[in-house]
């Protein structure tokens, strides 16, 4: 019996511990006390090294103010202490989906900022980075329409069922943080501009190696890096000569080797297209070869470039990573690449005529 | 059939929850490439121990409990006491390094006071009750953790990139490395458990085998995803790759914005059903003493204990160098545990006396 009121005592104390310790009370911020930004820019400032800006919504009655808000710092924390001085809400980072980043910092080097910023765990990584070669504070208010009515805005771009394109880059923070330290893989970041009826225009994407960006790359460049790496989705209209076809979906499928001249890769692609317009009545087998050259071509410019500025971003490293050593894998960008040869066998198949006949 | 499942599901439970603490980060930076030869290394070393400790598939007809129970002063004084110590500095070490990891992700600015009373008061109320429904508890949260866990680790897949594992030869490169320790005892933790909730039956016995193959597969699981995802040289700079892997990963259709979030909740049930385990173990190891053992090995004045002494060791660093020296001391400690379990059980075959 006293073993058991025994019991029932100890127990009792543990059952009031559980109730007093999961309430939590320690330091949670009310939610009415929180400020979600939901984009940050990040330029070269004037007297400092740094100038952080970010978009701040602030709930009002019945609507959304957005203000930007922005500050001069030696780091980036500072400048995001600087800015949580001046606001009167808590400033949750958590949720940020665009970092934007201007082109001079870019040119000049992330590796520094992209390893803080993994290491703090302010930000999520998988948030979304972009280089902007306008003015930041004009990017951010043209913006704020857009995020006033609908706060999500910059998820859409970046989702695949929702407005992303083939024809843009896309990578997150932890991506350009893999590529600072990676031995075979850069990354492209979208080029982004404040749009003048849409919330952005994108110019192209950004070539970093090394988290320094050494290049551009146009829009249908852009478009052929995505092929190649497999992140083709949706649908692109491809304008030949005498007909337009719609490549539906491509997949691209490798094989290397290495040789006593170097690396070697093929790269077999296929295309599942459907036919839009076609002007003369051609036979499929010509609109076909017609894709085949064009499509070779364009891989080949944009492969040889890339092989130029000494940046892999197509992940063409990644090929050979059963068949370097690892030691010697850490100079591939040195050694290897300069030497690679990339032979392409482009395979097209039109599926889907539309609703009129057509010569074989 | 059906306490068959709840100690295979016990077995995975107890498994999982040290998983994310230094595991992933120990293997991937002891060596460079064919981490799948020490992980697998690991897992015959946890087959050999579970052989010791349950053996085979016949049914048992003693218990280890009940004789360390029943014990001489000798047998106390050499095993169990070291055994009830080893607890709790083994208790101490989970909740700080839990309440370590929830701070520098989650929750920076909570004392860590909090967290540890936290993580200690929730296992409190279950280690006064009696083994099956401990068994039963942990089927229960085996029914909530697992399929959380296959939902991230699903998700997960698609960030995977299948060129990335490679360089993939086994070296022995781990056998210089010290960073390797606290992997070895996180494979040989769960044997503090397992091996007191016996007798087992046939049929208990084979789930437990079924339940060391499937952790295998969790194992190679949480140390390939991050490999396969960034790269040897990218995960080795990362302190928790699986978590960061995880919150990388974007499901557009959930409501809820960061996966790592499950896996740690996963985590964290496991770490309850830990704690909880060593803390009855502990109870009932002096079932028959008097009133002083019996008060030391109360949980409350064990739990405070473990709390004390988490919240003097000073850093994460310090705690992952103590596990580098008490991780084989365990061992140690466990496997002397696993040798008398074979006595006994090889004594019962005979036919000797109920007595130690």
């Amino acid at each position: 019996m006293r073993k058991r009121v025994r019991t029932g005592i100890c127990l009792l104390a543990a059952w009031l511990g559980c109730a007093l310790m999961t309430t939590g009370c320690w330091d949670y911020h009310d939610i009415n006390h929180r400020t979600v930004p939901v984009i940050m820019g990040v330029s070269k400032g004037q007297e400092k090294r740094y100038k952080v800006s970010l978009q701040i919504p602030i709930p009002a009655e019945r609507k959304l103010n957005v203000k930007v808000v922005s500050r001069e710092a030696s780091t980036i924390s500072e400048g995001i202490d600087n800015i949580r001085t001046d606001v009167e809400n808590y400033i949750d980072l958590l949720s940020i989906q665009l970092i934007v980043v201007s082109q001079e910092l870019a040119r000049e080097g992330l590796q520094d900022a992209l390893t803080n910023a993994i290491r703090a765990t302010a930000f999520p990584p998988k948030t979304l980075l972009a280089v902007t070669d306008s003015d930041m504070e004009e990017l951010l208010s043209n913006t704020k329409k857009a995020i006033t009515s609908d706060i999500t805005t910059f998820y859409k771009f970046a989702n695949k069922r929702a407005g992303w394109t083939p024809k843009t880059a896309k990578a997150n923070l932890m991506e350009s943080f893999s590529s600072t330290q990676s031995y075979t893989q850069d990354i492209l970041l979208p080029i982004i501009k404040p749009g003048r009826e849409t919330v952005l225009e994108f110019d192209g994407s950004a070539i970093l190696k090394k988290g320094k960006m050494i290049g551009r790359l146009s829009d249908n460049e852009t478009l052929v890096v995505n092929v190649i790496t497999n992140r083709f989705y949706g649908a692109d209209v491809e304008v030949l000569e005498s007909a337009s076809l719609t490549i539906r979906s491509a997949h691209m499928h490798w094989s290397s080797r290495v040789t006593e001249n170097g690396p070697e890769l093929v790269g077999k692609l296929n295309l599942q297209t459907s036919l839009s317009e076609s002007r003369i009545e051609k036979p499929k087998s010509e609109h076909i070869s017609d894709l085949e050259k064009l499509f070779l071509k364009e891989l080949e410019q944009v492969t040889n470039k890339l092989i130029q500025t000494g940046a892999d971003p197509l992940g063409l490293g990644n090929h050979f990573r059963s068949k370097i050593p690892f030691e010697k894998l850490a100079q591939w960008r040195s050694d290897y690449y300069p030497e690679l040869k990339v032979r392409y066998l482009v395979d097209v198949k039109i599926n889907n005529l539309g609703s009129l006949v057509q010569a074989e | 059939m059906s306490r068959g499942i709840s100690v295979a599901t016990f077995f995975l439970v107890l498994q999982f929850g040290l998983l994310i603490f230094v595991f992933p980060q120990s293997i991937i930076q002891s060596e460079p490439s064919g981490h799948w030869m020490v992980i697998i290394i690991g897992w015959l070393i946890q087959g050999f121990m579970l052989r010791l400790f349950i053996g085979g598939l016949r049914t048992e007809k003693t218990s280890l409990l009940t004789k360390l129970q029943q014990s001489g002063l000798w047998l106390r004084l050499g095993l169990v006491w070291p055994y009830i110590l080893s607890n709790m500095v083994a208790i101490g070490v989970m909740i700080r390094g839990h309440a370590q990891i929830l701070s520098i992700l989650y929750l920076p600015q909570t004392p860590l006071w909090v967290l540890l009373v936290l993580l200690i008061v929730t296992a409190l109320s279950i280690s006064y009750a009696e083994r099956d429904s401990l068994l039963r508890l942990s089927l229960v949260i085996g029914a909530f953790g697992l399929p959380l866990l296959s939902f991230t680790i699903i998700s997960a897949i698609n960030y995977a990139n299948l060129d990335m594992i490679f360089p993939i030869k086994p070296t022995f490169d781990f056998m210089d490395e010290p960073r390797i320790l606290p992997a070895f005892s996180i494979f040989v933790n769960v044997f503090g458990l397992i091996g007191f909730f016996g007798p087992y039956a046939e049929s208990e016995k084979r789930w437990l085998w079924g339940a060391w193959v499937v952790s295998l597969f969790f194992f190679l699981m949480n140390v390939y995803l991050p490999l396969s995802a960034f790269g040897q040289e990218v995960a080795d700079n990362l302190r928790f790759p699986m978590i960061v892997l995880l919150d990388t990963v974007r499901v557009n259709w959930f409501f809820f914005d960061r996966l790592s979030l499950f896996y740690i909740m996963a985590t964290m049930f496991s770490t309850l059903i830990n704690i909880s385990g060593l803390l009855w173990v502990t109870r009932q190891l002096a079932h028959h003493s008097s009133f002083v053992p019996r008060l030391i090995t109360n949980p409350l004045i064990v739990g405070s204990f473990a709390i004390v002494f988490a919240y003097f060791v000073p850093s994460l660093e310090d705690l992952e160098r103590l596990l580098l020296s008490g991780g084989p001391l365990r061992f140690f400690l466990l496997f002397i545990l696993a040798l008398a379990s074979v006595y006994y059980r090889n004594r019962a075959k005979i036919g000797g006396q109920p007595r130690a």
